[in-house]
């Protein structure tokens, strides 16, 4: 896969980061990045028991050995982190976000304004979802130069954010014009076909797609095969059997969103159509549950980290545009829908298909840097084992990717994306909210650590 | 306006402080202590919808005002906690605790080791800071060395040790110390803090004893064991002393002990064995306004242990701890499943669960108590677990921030000062990330971001919050 020669950079830039962005380097003369992470308990993303008083080896950019204290000892050389007391997971791998956009009300406003502004607003999105765990994510939608630049930014060191699998923007039917920035128009198959290869030769890991239903078989076929020669996996979006159907015909490895069609249950046939094709979903329910959240807590839209991480003015505006939620038009079909999520959840569970974590981060209310642990608290409160929803945000993303080898699990080989929060996820996924994430490690280089938690730091 | 309300409520409550006995706690806060703590989600004890963009005019260790940043002008030389996108509360009331214990498994060698090196001073030190951190701002602790127990109260009043108001027992009173060979432990080990009675005259007399001595309410237990006229000695002592008794109690008998001795609190949810509570035992809490302390979660540790054995690694223990001590309790937690003190039938959640209900739907009033201090119990972290525990149950989270916060200080009679952010209380205020309302998890003391009691801030950035 492409992306792997896009990764071969992170080795290279990883000296340079520490220096960057981590206070506590070692001395780096001797062995430059050698790291023990000792005495944590170790969910690996494997779902199998956890393991106690485990020992991580972290070799430059890799995972060199995972064992525990009795059966490993930490050569010399090695940073030690002591993981004593803490729960060790992958790195989280947000499946649906937008970096983009920052919790904006408005989008007809948002848009218009800061279409010109997208470097500085981008570096702050994967800035606050990389502090927050989230070590991969994918982008499903902006700008294709912006997001490129960002992907390349990250991975060369030089901007804190997450590994990037990015589309660029959504092939689609129609769209409103101030959209069009990030949304491309298809017109006929020759022109479908064209948008992915201008899209491939740009650099994009994946496509996006909405409205699937709304295009011709021609052009789902012509988005299909060039996708399919390029080697690059599909997004759709998809509610209704029409359009499941449809995005199923057009390739889709996963499709998106539970959020938008007033209806209580998937399509039985849709969901033996996602099983059957192994079309996983990633669900997003946090995109309009944030809205009974945010009802129940309006104080969460004060939070300081907004207002430390944007520009002022910015700041300003979306906190203005989140003045009244219930006025909002994005959550009025949304909201009446969320009462649903659950039943929907559990048919797709029990009808074998495969449920990603993703959050749609940016949207409106929906603050990168808590959506991730309060989707995954979600799909717990709806009844999904914690096991299998920490594996829906670590394992299952990365096998979806076809990089299974290197993401996604803490075991020898892999790179070593990795984080220590304090508690269990298991019993509370709350732990893993920013405050409880102590230490990211993205690709052997210490991103965060206790120093930087204000509120760990005053214990 | 706000400010000759100040001065009326000052000369009102200064009455009403000298007769609750916590002059000492007053002192230390200088009268120049203005706060404002600005634009927090104020949930303030009283079960009311919570408050958005609230002020909380702090004027030395009370309360002046509480409103909205609408309706509030903020004087000037007050200095502002900014409380944006935090919860504001109470600080939190743990009911039951231990501070003279910290999590260790084995009382057997603990107590005559720890006695013997003279270190309960040093100990409640720590307890009372871990508490205090965790957002606990007041504590009741039923049962400890008499000596000790009122020196780290007193001490905490004056200023010089780090902790919560506390409200001490000292020691148990009881009828016997069970020996060697009993289910978990030789009391014996024990008697530093159970002194036992032998009739009604000898009931009396440490009752007295022990009030003489400055303690704030009596712990009895053993019920059962005791003559009536023994019990009844110790409860005319402890009412014409105007103070509130915690005892145990859980058969039907020794629930109508408690209630002819008008007791303030039972503890603990009884060893298990009958799933229910009788149905007279529990019409006599209801009628006899008796508090209930169900400490569910130091039963349940066994099981939450099962399920992270790393919480025993905490790296808080070892920092708190002196090394010598921490590396004694982690070596006596090493085999959580051997240790005498838990018992495990696996029905344990089941039956506490309805147990829970049975008493709350009837009526009775819990407070929010943990016991903490016993084996794997830390004071870091029992009471917001217990607080979860009981949400877990179904118990609405509003009315269980209210066991924590309102309904403890109500037993203690002194919700006059406790309980609720209201103006002329005492400014025992709490700041959390997050909505407990929504995951308790808010009160873990990670989110606990400012503490502050009497007006006096002990925990959180200093200054202004930019």
């Amino acid at each position: 896969m492409k992306t792997y020669l896009h990764m071969v950079g992170v080795a290279v830039s990883a000296l340079l980061a520490c220096a960057l962005w981590a206070d506590d380097t070692p001395a780096q003369e001797s062995l430059p990045n050698r790291l023990a992470i000792v005495g944590g308990y170790l969910i690996d993303g494997n779902e199998g028991p956890p393991v106690q008083d485990a020992v991580i080896l972290v070799e430059d950019d890799r995972i060199a050995r995972v064992g525990t204290v009795a059966d490993t000892e930490v050569p010399d050389g090695y940073r030690v982190i002591d993981a004593n007391g803490y729960s060790v997971l992958p790195g989280l791998h947000d499946c649906h976000v937008h970096l983009m956009i920052v919790g904006h009300g408005v989008y007809s406003e948002y848009f218009l304004r800061y279409e010109d502004r997208m470097r500085e607003i981008l570096p702050i999105s994967a800035r606050q979802l990389l502090m927050a765990g989230v070590t991969s994510a994918r982008d499903l939608g902006g700008p294709p130069d912006e997001m490129l630049w960002l992907k390349r930014e990250v991975e060369e060191g030089r901007l804190p954010g997450p590994r990037l699998f990015v589309s660029g923007p959504f092939l689609q039917k129609t769209s409103s014009p101030d959209q069009l920035f990030f949304r491309w128009l298809i017109d006929g198959p020759e022109d479908a076909r064209a948008k992915v290869r201008q899209l491939e030769e740009a650099g994009v890991d994946l496509i996006k797609v909405t409205q699937a239903h709304m295009l011709t078989p021609e052009e789902r076929a012509a988005i299909r095969e060039e996708a399919d020669r390029a080697g690059l996996h599909i997004a759709a979006h998809g509610y209704t059997a029409e359009e499941l159907a449809a995005a199923v015909e057009l390739g889709a490895s996963t499709i998106e969103h539970v959020n938008a069609r007033p209806e209580p249950f998937y399509a039985e046939e849709s969901v033996r159509l996602m099983a059957v094709e192994r079309v996983a979903s990633c669900f997003t329910t946090v995109v309009s549950k944030i809205y009974n959240v945010t009802q129940a807590y309006p104080e969460r839209l004060d939070e300081r980290q907004l207002k430390e991480d944007l520009p002022p003015d910015i700041y300003e505006d979306v906190r203005a545009s989140l003045r009244h939620p219930s006025r909002l038009d994005y959550f009025d079909q949304k909201k009446w829908i969320n009462p649903w999520h659950a039943q929907k959840l559990r048919q797709l569970i029990d009808g074998g298909v495969r449920v990603l974590v993703g959050t749609d981060s940016g949207t409106p209310m929906n603050f990168h840097y808590e959506s991730t642990w309060q989707e995954m608290d979600l799909l717990v409160q709806y009844g999904m084992p914690p096991m299998q929803v920490i594996a829906a945000a670590t394992r299952l993303p990365a096998e979806l990717y076809g990089m299974g080898d290197d993401l996604g699990t803490i075991e020898e080989g892999r790179y070593a994306d990795l984080i220590v929060v304090d508690g269990n996820p298991l019993e509370d996924m709350s732990v893993l909210d920013q405050r409880h994430v102590l230490y990211v490690i993205k690709g052997g280089v210490q991103y965060k650590s206790p120093d930087d938690n204000e509120v760990a730091g005053t214990r | 306006m706000i400010r000759s309300q100040i001065r009326v409520w000052i000369a009102a409550t200064a009455i009403t402080l000298l007769s609750t006995g916590l002059e000492a706690t007053t002192v230390q806060a200088q009268s120049t202590n203005r706060l404002a703590i600005v634009g927090g989600y104020l949930i303030d004890g009283t079960e009311g919808v919570p408050i958005q963009n609230s002020v909380v005019l702090v004027d030395g260790d009370r309360i002046a005002h509480v409103g909205t940043e609408a309706d509030t002008d903020i004087p000037s030389g007050y200095r502002v906690v900014d409380a944006n996108g935090l919860t504001v509360m109470p600080g939190l009331n743990e009911a039951h605790a231990h501070l003279f214990i910290v999590g260790h498994g084995v009382y057997d060698e603990y107590f005559p080791r720890y006695e013997g090196q003279d270190r309960w001073r040093e100990i409640m030190s720590i307890s009372a800071a871990q508490l205090l951190r965790a957002g606990v701002t007041t504590a009741r602790d039923l049962g400890g060395p008499l000596e000790e127990s009122l020196w780290v109260r007193d001490e905490i009043n004056a200023g010089r040790v780090e902790g919560p108001r506390m409200i001490v027992s000292g020691p148990f009173l009881q009828k016997s110390l069970p020996g060697g060979g009993g289910p978990n432990y030789d009391s014996g080990h024990q008697a530093f803090f159970r002194w036992t009675v032998d009739g009604p005259e000898d009931a009396r007399a440490k009752a007295r004893r022990l009030i003489d001595s400055g303690v704030d309410l009596l712990k009895v237990i053993q019920l059962n064991q005791l003559s009536p006229d023994e019990r009844m000695a110790i409860a005319d002592e402890a009412h014409a002393a105007g103070m509130h008794m915690a005892v145990h109690a859980s058969s039907l008998e020794e629930i109508r002990a408690a209630a002819e001795m008008r007791v303030g609190s039972i503890e603990h949810l009884g060893y298990g064995n009958q799933p229910r509570y009788d149905d007279e035992a529990v019409e006599l809490m209801v009628s006899g306004g008796i508090f209930w302390v169900p400490t569910v979660v130091h039963n349940l540790l066994i099981d939450i242990h099962k399920e992270l054995p790393e919480r025993l690694d905490n790296q808080q223990l070892r920092a708190d701890l002196p090394p010598d001590l921490y590396a004694d309790v982690r070596q006596s937690l090493q085999w959580p499943s051997r240790l005498g003190y838990f018992f495990d039938d696996g029905e344990e959640d089941r039956k506490f669960k309805e147990k829970v209900w049975q008493l709350y739907d009837a009526g009775v009033r819990f407070a929010l108590g943990t016991d903490s201090g016993t084996p794997m119990n830390f004071h870091y972290e029992s009471t917001w677990m217990e607080m979860d525990q009981l949400v877990r149950y179904g118990l609405p989270p509003m009315r269980v921030i209210t066991m924590a916060t309102r309904y403890p200080a109500l037993l203690y009679g002194m919700y006059d000062d406790l309980g609720t952010l209201e103006p002329g209380k005492l400014a025992d205020i709490i700041l959390v990330n997050g909505n407990p309302l929504r995951h308790m998890s808010a009160l873990e003391q990670n989110n606990v971001i400012y503490v502050f009691k009497g007006g006096v801030q002990y925990k959180g950035p200093q200054g202004p919050r930019m």
